[in-house]
């Protein structure tokens, strides 16, 4: 059945194609492990999941920023009612301008308390909790009554109002009472008065350590520490990298942040208004819309997919999927396409398969001994695959990689049987067809296009994460063989892919078969 | 005498007109045999089906008695073959393509090659892609003697080669063929075959047309003399010694006359009475034979 002239003459044909194509692989795949596994992967990770992150952070301020100009605008304009309506009252009541002024503010105060009862009230925020207390917070340090003449406890504390903005560098807001009176364009004061002063007391509370720890808490699910939250960074306007949200930078970035967001909201508002909206409703839309990034729209679907992005194996991923499927598997299905065209095809083509015949080699020996060869040499050079990578595994850290050795030698296994089957494929084009470029065009055709449907595939596959995922492409997943090498139960140490192996083995012996059949009884133009 | 190679009612039909039709043909042991064909008319189809390369629509070749479809592996080693078109394996050069044959025909000892090689003045060692198409032939041709086989199947040899090289392509065939071996060889030039086989067929759109005896054309009974006079008188007169003319023409005062061998005397003597201007013999060549063959065919006319 074997003939080892035949043998010795296709190694001397093929030898150096398969030694050229051999090395690249091997060099590819230690490049790749040791690259890949030094750490620059898991840097690229952390670079994805951090900016996701990121732009969560600032969405959700930005979503507070209008919920706390919303709060404190309206806070005011009550404010600005009851302050008015009492003051005429006192008037009216014959007092002194000043005693009416008291009475007045006090007035306005309660308003004020009347107003987060309410709030409260509506939003279900429980007397006492946290919330109630940025609540009270927010209200009052936004206006920041001047206490100067009047004694209320309730406005006694207001020196620690002046502190708070002093702190940051800031002048302490003073309201403007008597502009209550007088009349005047009262809303767009107010407007820029809430606007001014809820920022900083955003940007204030959202640096305070307390409040960057509560949050550091809420990201850990995400792989995030305390330390990654610090080195946020922006560019300011020195061209230095400062912190986000931290410090006297961070102050400053979400100061902005919030007052950029709200000058969106009130313009977008009165557009909206202009147009016949209705204002609340316009409000709401706009308020999705401004805060409206993947975090905030779809709150769910993004936590997961950064939980996702967090578990993401990146290792796995491009040694296992990227490599072995794909860039691993190119050459050397170039070279089962050039290769297997000249053990058949090509000598028939040529003429050159008359001398094997005319010395008494039978076909049933020729088709043989060809096969095996193509089947030999595919199978050393995973053999030398296996080895470079149980190399390049021991040489890694093992710390920082996901795969053991057992998982190497399944992987590299798996290449084989797939281009056992792809190289079936190609043998029995070669077998089938007198003329080598037919027997190219099909073998060859059909397994680049194998390949290209994998690589296609891929970016619909769920080994992405749903963010990057076009799930459209998933088809291509079902049109190729290669699909039929799990990857991910191997490395999930399941037992499906070996069922899947079996349908590869299957259709590389039948391919085989019925190609050494054909060759057998087929009239030879020799 | 024992037919090494013999072809019974052999058909491939390949449709359309194309193929090999009912084919007969027995070549003995020791024989050399031609056979001669125009372009496309199923020389290549009949040595084929010889060599068990491709399976007949019915009938077949039989070589030492054995079915060639079916048991060509069986005497394929008796066979040295040198194909119509040469390509030869993805090897570096001559000299390991030559290696690898003897490799597969488990030869150990290549001095006869290489006396082949010396004879044939070779360089093996050239680069078997760049070999010129005499090169090419003739490595062909090392490789197809070097087991020494005793039949040789060569399917136009020839072709190709500037005629230097061809006589001593042939010179090397011949050599073979006083050795003992039997030989079938192809071609589409009729002198070359004329030159060297003892036989030969000739094959016209896939049918066997005839097979002759090269003695018998070589050694014909009767032949041609073309005689030209100088003056009109002796020609008018010639005319009337009632010999066979087969051609007149007056215009040269020519005549060509067929006579038997031992009538060439007489004929001598009758011209010395004449003033001759010229006298030569019309040789009888295989291609005229076979164009009267098919010229006759054509017009549906036996021919003697």
């Amino acid at each position: 059945m074997f003939s080892k002239a035949l043998f010795k003459q296709s190694c001397k044909a093929n030898g150096v194609m398969w030694a050229i194509i051999t090395v690249a692989v091997c060099l590819m795949l230690a490049c790749l492990m040791l690259v890949s596994g030094s750490g620059s992967i898991t840097e690229l990770k952390d670079g994805i999941s951090s900016s996701m992150v990121k732009s969560s952070i600032e969405s959700e301020m930005e979503a507070r920023a209008i919920n706390y100009y919303l709060i404190s605008s309206d806070s005011l304009e009550s404010f600005d009612e009851a302050f008015s309506s009492a003051y005429q009252q006192a008037l009216e009541g014959q007092m002194e301008p000043e005693q009416a002024q008291q009475i007045a503010l006090v007035s306005g105060v309660t308003a004020l308390n009347g107003y987060i009862q309410d709030y409260a009230q509506e939003n279900e925020i429980a007397e006492g909790s946290v919330e109630m207390q940025e609540l009270q917070g927010l209200v009052f340090y936004v206006i920041n009554i001047n206490p100067v003449g009047f004694g209320t406890p309730e406005t006694q504390a207001d020196d620690n109002f002046n502190s708070f903005y002093e702190g940051f560098g800031v002048e302490a807001p003073t309201y403007d009472l008597a502009g209550i009176l007088t009349g005047g364009d009262r809303e767009s004061y107010r407007t820029q008065y809430a606007q001014r002063n809820c920022s900083i007391f955003l940007a204030g509370n959202m640096i305070s350590e307390s409040n960057i720890e509560n949050i550091v808490t809420q990201l850990e699910n995400f792989d995030i520490t305390a330390e990654d939250y610090q080195n946020f960074t922006y560019t300011n306007d020195e061209g230095e990298e400062v912190s986000m949200f931290t410090g006297e930078t961070g102050f400053v970035y979400i100061n902005s942040l919030s007052n950029n967001t709200i000058v969106t909201f009130n313009a977008r508002v009165e557009y909206e208004v202009g147009l016949g909206t209705d204002k609340e409703q316009a409000i709401q839309e706009i308020t999705a819309d401004l805060t409206g990034s993947f975090i905030s729209t779809l709150p769910q679907n993004v936590s997961d997919s950064l939980m996702e992005l967090g578990e993401l194996d990146l290792y796995s991923i491009t040694v296992g999927t990227i490599f072995f499927k794909m860039a691993g598997l190119l050459l050397p299905i170039i070279f089962i396409i050039m290769c297997s065209t000249n053990l058949i095809a090509g000598q028939v083509d040529s003429g050159s398969m008359a001398y094997v015949l005319s010395t008494s080699t039978k076909r049933k020996q020729v088709v043989f001994t060809q096969a095996i060869f193509l089947i030999v040499a595919i199978f050393v050079m995973f053999l030398l695959t296996t080895v470079t990578s149980m190399i390049c595994l021991a040489v890694l850290n093992s710390a920082d990689v996901s795969m053991g050795y057992g998982d190497l030698l399944l992987l590299n296994l798996g290449a084989f049987i797939t281009l056992f089957a792809m190289s079936g494929i190609c043998f029995f084009a070669s077998c089938w067809f007198n003329r080598s470029k037919h027997a190219t065009s099909l073998g060859g055709g059909l397994n680049m296009f194998f390949l290209v449907a994998t690589i296609l595939g891929l970016f619909g596959s769920h080994v992405l994460p749903s963010v990057v995922r076009i799930d459209s492409l998933n088809f291509f997943n079902y049109v190729t063989i290669i699909s039929l090498f799990d990857v991910e139960s191997i490395l999930a140490g399941k037992t499906t892919f070996i069922w899947k192996w079996a349908i590869l083995i299957a259709i590389g012996i039948v391919c085989y078969v019925v190609g050494a059949v054909k060759f057998k009884k087929k009239d030879l133009p020799l | 005498m024992e037919n090494v190679i013999e072809i019974k009612n052999l058909t491939k039909d390949y449709g359309d007109g194309n193929g090999i039709f009912d084919i007969n043909l027995q070549i003995r042991k020791g024989e050399m045999m031609g056979f001669v064909g125009t372009n496309g008319s199923g020389k290549t189809t009949t040595i084929r089906c010889i060599m068990g390369f491709i399976k007949p629509t019915s009938g077949g070749a039989y070589v030492y008695g054995k079915e060639a479809w079916e048991h060509s592996s069986e005497y394929i080693k008796e066979i040295g073959y040198v194909a119509g078109e040469i390509g030869f394996p993805d090897l570096p050069s001559g000299t390991s393509f030559l290696k690898s044959q003897a490799e597969f025909l488990g030869r150990k000892d290549l001095s006869y090659a290489n006396e082949v090689i010396k004879k044939l003045q070779l360089d093996p060692r050239a680069n078997l892609k760049r070999m010129s198409k005499g090169m090419k032939q003739k490595t062909a041709l090392v490789a197809a003697l070097m087991n020494d086989a005793n039949i040789l199947i060569l399917d136009e040899p020839t072709t190709g080669l500037d005629p230097l090289m061809r006589i001593e392509f042939l010179d090397i065939i011949k050599e073979e063929h006083r050795k003992g071996k039997t030989i079938f060889m192809s071609s589409h030039m009729f002198n070359e075959v004329e030159e060297t086989c003892d036989r030969v067929a000739l094959i016209d759109k896939g049918k066997i047309v005839e097979v002759v005896e090269m003695n018998d054309i070589r050694n014909r009974p009767i032949k041609d003399f073309k005689v030209e006079f100088n003056n009109q008188s002796d020609y008018e007169k010639f005319k009337k010694l009632r010999y066979k003319i087969i051609r007149d023409q007056k215009q040269y005062n020519q005549v060509t006359v067929a006579l038997k061998n031992e009538e060439i005397g007489k004929l001598f003597a009758d011209l010395k009475k004449f003033d001759v201007k010229f006298i030569s013999e019309v040789k009888y060549t295989l291609e005229k034979h076979f164009r009267e063959v098919l010229k006759s065919r054509k017009e549906g006319k036996d021919v003697q």
